[in-house]
C-alpha cells in the first residue's frame, strides 16, 4: 500500500461515518458499528504500544475505564458538558499512563505487563468497592451528547474519532517515533547503542496510545450512558488483545482486520447467548495464535507472494 | 601530536568472580586506527562494551573526545560521536534496509524524510539499493554487516567500534568496508577494529593492541607484534 | 491496641502463606523458562473447582479434595506446556517471551469462558477442615481452617525449598535458571525439567486454591484475582527467587490486613498495589531480584 493509500483510510472512514448515518441502519446494527469504534481505538493503539513499540502493556482498559469514569466525573460532578469531556480526557488519561509507564518502564523486559496487570486488577477491585463514588454494580448515568436517542450523531462521531484514531497512527507509524519505538522493539540494546533515548520513546509510545484509550473510554461512556465497574474487567482486556493478534500484531490494519472478524463473529453467534459467544471468541483468538502466529494478515500475504511487500507497513 | 579521541585508564570489569577486564589503558588519535586482536575470550568484545555503555566499569574512567562518559548508559557516549558495531550485525529485524541505516541519521538530529534520502545514498555506496526496501530478517549475513556500515557513514562519528566487521563476509564485501574504512580514518575517525582476520586488519592499522584475559598483552606496529613472543604463545596457548 | 495488632498480624501471616504458595509455581517456571505465565491463576481456579466436585457432588472427605485439587493444576499445567507453550519456546519466531505472554492471556480468558460454561457464575464454597475458632491467648480469634491452610501452606513451600536444595530436579532447575543455554550443553533435558517445574506449579496453585477454598469462595473468575496477588507478590518478592516470593507472600498478607483494620476494610486490594508501588519506586528488581548483564 502507498503512502497516499494510508492518508486516504480517514477520509473514507469519516465518508463512511456520514453515509452510514444517513441511510438509517437498524438500531442493532448501528450499536454494533458504533462500539466497533471503541474496541477499534482500543485494539489499535493496543497495536502501537505492543506491535509497534514492543511493550505489552495489559492496563489499556484500565486506562479506557479512568478515561469514561473521569467523563462522568467532568459531566455529573463538574457540570461539564460530554463534549468538553471528549476533549480533556485524552490529556488527563494520558498524564495517568505516564505516570504508570514512569513506574513501569523503569525495568525491562516482564516487568510492564505484571506490572500493568496488577494495576488493572487493583483499579477493578477499587472502583467496586467505592460504591459510594461508582454507585456500585448499579452503575452511573449520564446525559447523551445531544438529547433524545439518536444513533446518527455516534455514527458520525464514530466514523470522525476512527478516522482521527489512523491519523494519528500515519503520523507515528511514517514519523520518527515509530521507527524509534520499532528499533527498540526489535532490539532494545543495539537501539540503546545506537543514541536512541530508550525510556523517552517508551514513555512518549505509552502516553500517546493512554490518551487514545482515554478518548475511547469518553467516548463509550458518551455512547452507552452507564457506567459500571464491570467495564473493567480482564475479559475486555482479552477481547482487545485478541483483535489486535488475530489481525497480525506490528500490521498497521491489522487491529481493523481483527475488529471486523470477531465483532462479525460475535454478530452471527450472539443467539447461542453471552456465555457461548465468548468461548467462541477466546478459542478462535487462541487457536490463532498456536497456528497463524503473526496473524491474518500475514498468513493471506503468504499466500500471495507478491504482495507481501504492500502490505508490509 | 594529534587529538586524542578515545581514552581509557585502569578500566576494569568483573562479572561475579571472573575478572574479565583487568585494568586497560588504552588512547586512539584522531585519524588513527587500531586493531585489537587476542584469542577468543580475552575479553576484546567486552572492552568495547564498556566504552560503549552496555557493561558499566567496576573502576577506571573513560574520556571520549575529551569528555568524561564513565558509567554513562549507551545512549549518550554515542550521541557524542561513539559509534560500535556488533559481532553479528546490529540491523533491527522487520524494519528496511533503509529505515534501519536512517535510524543512525536521526540520532543525529535529522528528520526522518532526511534521514531516509541519506540512507539511500549509504546504501548505494555499499552497494544495498537493490534490497533497501527489504525487511532486515530476509538479508543475508554479509548484508546485515554492510548495514553498519551504512549506518556508519550516516553517522558520521569521532570514534567508532568495529566488532569482527569482516567475519563470515566475501571479499567483495570486505572491499568494500576497507574502503570506507580509510575513507573515513583519513577524513580523521578514529577506529578501533576488532578483527581476526590479520592479514586484512593488519593492511588497515598503524597500531596493534593484544589482548589476552583482560589485558594487554603487547602493542605496537603490526610487524613488532608479530615478532613479539609473548603474543605467539598465547595465540598458541 | 496491642491485642489488634497481634491479631492483625497473625492474620495477615495466615493469610501471606497463602499468596506464597499461590505465587511460589509462578516463580518457578519464570525460573526456568523465563515464561511469565497468565493462565497460572486458573490453574488455581480450576484446582479449587476439582476440589468441589470431589467434596460436594461426590461426597468424599475434605482431604481428598484438597489432592484432587492438587491433580488437576497440576494436569493442566503439564498440558498448558505441551500444547500452547512448547511449540512457542521450540519455534525460530522472534520475541518468544512476548508471545507466550499473549498465548497464556488468551488461554486464561479461554479457560474462564469454558469454566463459566460449564459450572454457571454461582459461588461455591467448600467445607473446611477444622470449622473451629480457635482462641489463642484468650483474647485472640483464629479460625481454624486458616491455620489449617497456612500449616499446610508451609509445608508444601518447605518440601519445595527441599526439592530445590536437596536433589537433582532442583539442582537442574537451579542450572537452568542461572545458564540455560551451559545447563543444555552439560546434558540437562530442559523439556523434561520444564514439565516438571510446570507440575509443580500447577500443583501448588490448585493446593492453594483449595486451601483458601472455604474462606473464600469459588467460581470461575477467582484465577484472575489469584493472579494479581500472584503478581504483586512476585513482583515485590524479586521474579524467580523462590525465598523472595516466600518473604514478600507473608509481607502482602500482613500489609493487606493491617491496611484493612487500620485505615479502611473497603481497600483490601489496594494496599498491595500500593505496596508493590513502593517497592518498585525504591528497588525496581524486587527485595530479592537481581540485575543481570544484559548484553
Amino acid at each position: 500500500m502507498t503512502k497516499l493509500t494510508h492518508h486516504l483510510v480517514p477520509l473514507l472512514f469519516v465518508a463512511a461515518g456520514l453515509g452510514l448515518s444517513l441511510i438509517g441502519l437498524r438500531p442493532v446494527v448501528a450499536d454494533l458499528l458504533i462500539l466497533s469504534v471503541y474496541y477499534l481505538l482500543l485494539a489499535g493503539s493496543w497495536n502501537l504500544l505492543a506491535g509497534f513499540a514492543g511493550q505489552y502493556s495489559f492496563a489499556h482498559i484500565g486506562l479506557a475505564t479512568a478515561g469514561a469514569y473521569g467523563t462522568a466525573a467532568l459531566v455529573i460532578g463538574g457540570g461539564l458538558s460530554g463534549w468538553a469531556a471528549l476533549v480533556i480526557m485524552p490529556v488527563a488519561v494520558a498524564l495517568l499512563g505516564g505516570g504508570l509507564g514512569l513506574v513501569a518502564l523503569r525495568v525491562r523486559g516482564v516487568q510492564l505487563p505484571l506490572i500493568t496487570f496488577a494495576f488493572a486488577g487493583a483499579f477493578a477491585v477499587f472502583l467496586a468497592a467505592a460504591s459510594d463514588i461508582t454507585n456500585g454494580s448499579m452503575g452511573l448515568q449520564l446525559p447523551k451528547l445531544v438529547p433524545g436517542f439518536d444513533r446518527s450523531l455516534y455514527l458520525v462521531l464514530g466514523g470522525i474519532l476512527a478516522g482521527l484514531f489512523f491519523i494519528v497512527q500515519n503520523w507515528m507509524i511514517d514519523g520518527k517515533l515509530g521507527l524509534l519505538m520499532q528499533a527498540i522493539r526489535d532490539n532494545e540494546d543495539i537501539a540503546h547503542g545506537m543514541g536512541v533515548g530508550i525510556f523517552r520513546v517508551k514513555i512518549a509510545a505509552f502516553m500517546i496510545t493512554a490518551a487514545i484509550a482515554g478518548l475511547a473510554g469518553s467516548f463509550y461512556a458518551n455512547y452507552v450512558g452507564v457506567l459500571a465497574p464491570s467495564m473493567l474487567s480482564m475479559g475486555e482486556m482479552g477481547y482487545v488483545v485478541a483483535m489486535a493478534v488475530i489481525g497480525g500484531l506490528g500490521y498497521r490494519y491489522g487491529p481493523l482486520i481483527g475488529v471486523v472478524i470477531i465483532r462479525s463473529i460475535e454478530y452471527f453467534v450472539r443467539g447461542f447467548g453471552a456465555e457461548y459467544t465468548l468461548v467462541i471468541i477466546t478459542g478462535v483468538a487462541l487457536l490463532v495464535v498456536l497456528f497463524f502466529r503473526e496473524g491474518v494478515i500475514a498468513y493471506v500475504s503468504r499466500l500471495m507472494p507478491r504482495q507481501t511487500a504492500r502490505w508490509r507497513s | 601530536m594529534t587529538r586524542i579521541v578515545l581514552e581509557t585508564q585502569g578500566l576494569r570489569k568483573a562479572f561475579g568472580g571472573n575478572q574479565v577486564i583487568d585494568g586497560i589503558d588504552f588512547r586512539l588519535a584522531a585519524g588513527e586506527l587500531v586493531a585489537i586482536v587476542g584469542p577468543n575470550g580475552a575479553g576484546k568484545t567486552s572492552f568495547l562494551n564498556l566504552i560503549a555503555g552496555q557493561f558499566r566499569p567496576n573502576a577506571g574512567t573513560i574520556q571520549l573526545a575529551g569528555a568524561d562518559v564513565t558509567q554513562l548508559a549507551p545512549n549518550v557516549p554515542a550521541r557524542r560521536g561513539l559509534f560500535r558495531s556488533f559481532q553479528n550485525g546490529g540491523a533491527f529485524g522487520r524494519l528496511s534496509a533503509i529505515q534501519n541505516v536512517a535510524l543512525a541519521g536521526m540520532v543525529r538530529g535529522l528528520g526522518r524524510r532526511e534521514a531516509e534520502s541519506e540512507a539511500g545514498k549509504a546504501l548505494a555506496r555499499v552497494g544495498l539499493s537493490p534490497v533497501a526496501d527489504w525487511p532486515a530478517d530476509h538479508l543475508s549475513g554479509g548484508q546485515r554487516k554492510l548495514i553498519d556500515f551504512a549506518r556508519l557513514l550516516l553517522a558520521k562519528p569521532e570514534v567508532a567500534l568495529l566488532d569482527e566487521p569482516t567475519a563470515g563476509v566475501n571479499p567483495a564485501i570486505m572491499e568494500v568496508m576497507r574502503a570506507i574504512i580509510a575513507e573515513m580514518r583519513d577524513k580523521g575517525v578514529g577506529f578501533a577494529v576488532i578483527s581476526h582476520d590479520l592479514p586484512w586488519v593488519f593492511g588497515l592499522c598503524q597500531r596493534v593492541v593484544v589482548l589476552a584475559s583482560g589485558r594487554v598483552l603487547a602493542a605496537g606496529s603490526p610487524d613488532e607484534v608479530s615478532a613479539d613472543p609473548a603474543v605467539r604463545e598465547a595465540y598458541l596457548a | 491496641m496491642t491485642q489488634l495488632f497481634v491479631q492483625s498480624l497473625l492474620l495477615g501471616l495466615l493469610q501471606g502463606g497463602l499468596y506464597a504458595l499461590l505465587a511460589v509455581g509462578l516463580s518457578l517456571v519464570f525460573g526456568i523458562l523465563r515464561v511469565v505465565n497468565f493462565a497460572h491463576g486458573e490453574f488455581a481456579m480450576l484446582g479449587s473447582f476439582a476440589a468441589v466436585f470431589v467434596v460436594g457432588m461426590l461426597g468424599l472427605p475434605v482431604w481428598t479434595g484438597l489432592i484432587a485439587a492438587a491433580v488437576a493444576g497440576a494436569a493442566i499445567a503439564y498440558a498448558t506446556n505441551i500444547l500452547v507453550l512448547r511449540p512457542i519456546y521450540l519455534s525460530r519466531m522472534r520475541q518468544k517471551g512476548e508471545y507466550t505472554i499473549i498465548a497464556t492471556f488468551l488461554l486464561s480468558q479461554f479457560l474462564i469462558a469454558a469454566a463459566t460454561l460449564s459450572f454457571g457464575t454461582t459461588y461455591r464454597k467448600l467445607p473446611g477442615l477444622w470449622d473451629q475458632n480457635l482462641a489463642v491467648f484468650d483474647y485472640i480469634y483464629l479460625s481454624g481452617n486458616r491455620i489449617v491452610a497456612f500449616v499446610a501452606a508451609i509445608a508444601m513451600i518447605a518440601l519445595l525449598f527441599f526439592i530445590v536444595y536437596r536433589t537433582d530436579i532442583g539442582r537442574a532447575w537451579r542450572a537452568l535458571t542461572q545458564n540455560p543455554l551451559g545447563a543444555a550443553v552439560v546434558g540437562i533435558d530442559v523439556n523434561r525439567y520444564a514439565n516438571l517445574a510446570f507440575l509443580a506449579s500447577g500443583a501448588f496453585a490448585g493446593l492453594a486454591a483449595a486451601l483458601l477454598a472455604p474462606l473464600m469462595f469459588v467460581f470461575p473468575a477467582s484465577g484472575v484475582i489469584a493472579l494479581v496477588k500472584a503478581f504483586i507478590v512476585v513482583i515485590i518478592g524479586g521474579l524467580g527467587s523462590i525465598r523472595g516470593t516466600l518473604f514478600a507472600g507473608l509481607l502482602l498478607g500482613v500489609v493487606e490486613v493491617m491496611g484493612t483494620v487500620y485505615i479502611d476494610t473497603g481497600y483490601t486490594d489496594a494496599y498491595g498495589f500500593a505496596l508493590m508501588i513502593a517497592v518498585l519506586l525504591f528497588r525496581p528488581q524486587g527485595l530479592f531480584g537481581r540485575t543481570g548483564r544484559t548484553v
